[in-house]
């Protein structure tokens, strides 16, 4: 959609009302300045904006201030609905690294210090194609180790 | 997979998660995969660009966008995107759930730091394509 200009810092296309520099929404902010009050100090290190991009958006706010809350109770409902939607024995079977997992992966780190040849790339291989081989070998060793974790679903 | 592109709403976070996967020991967990962390500045996009221009790059790219997820769902949000574009093979969008309770509870942001890596290694080993968007935590955290 054509944005559609707020004031000389915001604009709506489609996303609520944004900061037009730098992709920051009105909603992304609202909790740092209402629910858990930042420090100016602390959101410009946080955040790529200015100190009058900031001061645009606290007076939105406080212009704003019913809806916005509503909004972002709506926000907040939603996100937790998302949440309990995905998790689903489905997309929970569909994750294998777990704690005890990664636990074992650091000791096998550690154990593979001294085979830098698990480490390097060989020939033209690709970074990505290097931690498949890492991660066979690690199961491989956990298969040896703790047979039941290493199961691959 | 190659790695992660940080959105806007959560590049100043990052080094947070570093950190906590540190105090776990599970920074060598992230550092062992040689994963690379952008920006859009790194990608050469400006700070404004689209949340499609974004997702279609990210995909070209091999990146999992991270970011949040607080917006409306026009034409070109990362919502329709997702809807109208996901694939089988597409990587997903990571979102961190609660980011104010990411920087205020501690032990909230633990296990976020935790699922985070845990995550990136099972969509790096293709267990967690097609699937639109993650939420981390995958779980609601009491």
């Amino acid at each position: 959609m054509e944005p559609v200009i707020i004031d000389e810092y915001l604009y709506e296309r489609g996303r609520g009302p944004e900061l037009r520099s730098c992709r920051l929404t009105v909603n992304e902010l609202y909790p740092s300045l209402m629910d858990y009050p930042t420090s100016d100090a602390r959101m410009l290190e946080l955040y790529p904006i200015t100190q009058a991009e900031l001061d645009t958006v606290k007076r939105y706010i406080a212009a704003n201030a019913e809806e916005l809350a509503k909004t972002n109770a709506a926000i907040d409902a939603r996100i937790e609905r998302k949440i309990a939607e995905q998790d689903t024995p489905e997309m929970r079977a569909r994750r294998w690294w777990t704690r005890d997992r990664m636990l074992q992966f650091r000791e096998w780190l550690g154990e593979c210090a001294h085979r830098p040849e698990l480490f390097l790339e060989i020939d033209d291989e690709t970074a990505r194609e290097r931690r498949l081989r890492q991660y066979d070998a690690f199961r491989e060793w956990l298969h040896r180790r703790v047979p039941t974790l290493a199961e691959v679903g | 997979m190659n790695g992660i592109l940080l959105d806007i709403n959560i590049q100043g976070d990052f080094a947070h998660v570093l950190h906590l996967l540190a105090a776990q020991d599970l920074l060598a967990h992230w550092e062992s995969g040689g994963f690379v962390v952008r920006t859009l500045a790194d990608l050469g996009l400006a700070g404004n660009t689209p949340d499609r221009t974004i997702w279609n790059r990210c995909q070209a790219e091999g990146l999992v966008l991270f970011t949040e997820n607080r917006n409306d769902d026009g034409p070109d949000s990362l919502e329709r995107t997702i809807a109208d574009s996901l694939t089988p093979d597409s990587l997903p969008v990571l979102t961190v759930s609660n980011k104010q309770r990411f920087r205020n509870d501690r032990r909230y942001a633990l296990v976020v730091a935790e699922r985070f890596v845990e995550t990136i290694l099972d969509i790096d080993d293709g267990r967690l394509l097609g699937v639109g968007r993650l939420f981390l935590p995958p779980r609601t955290v009491v």
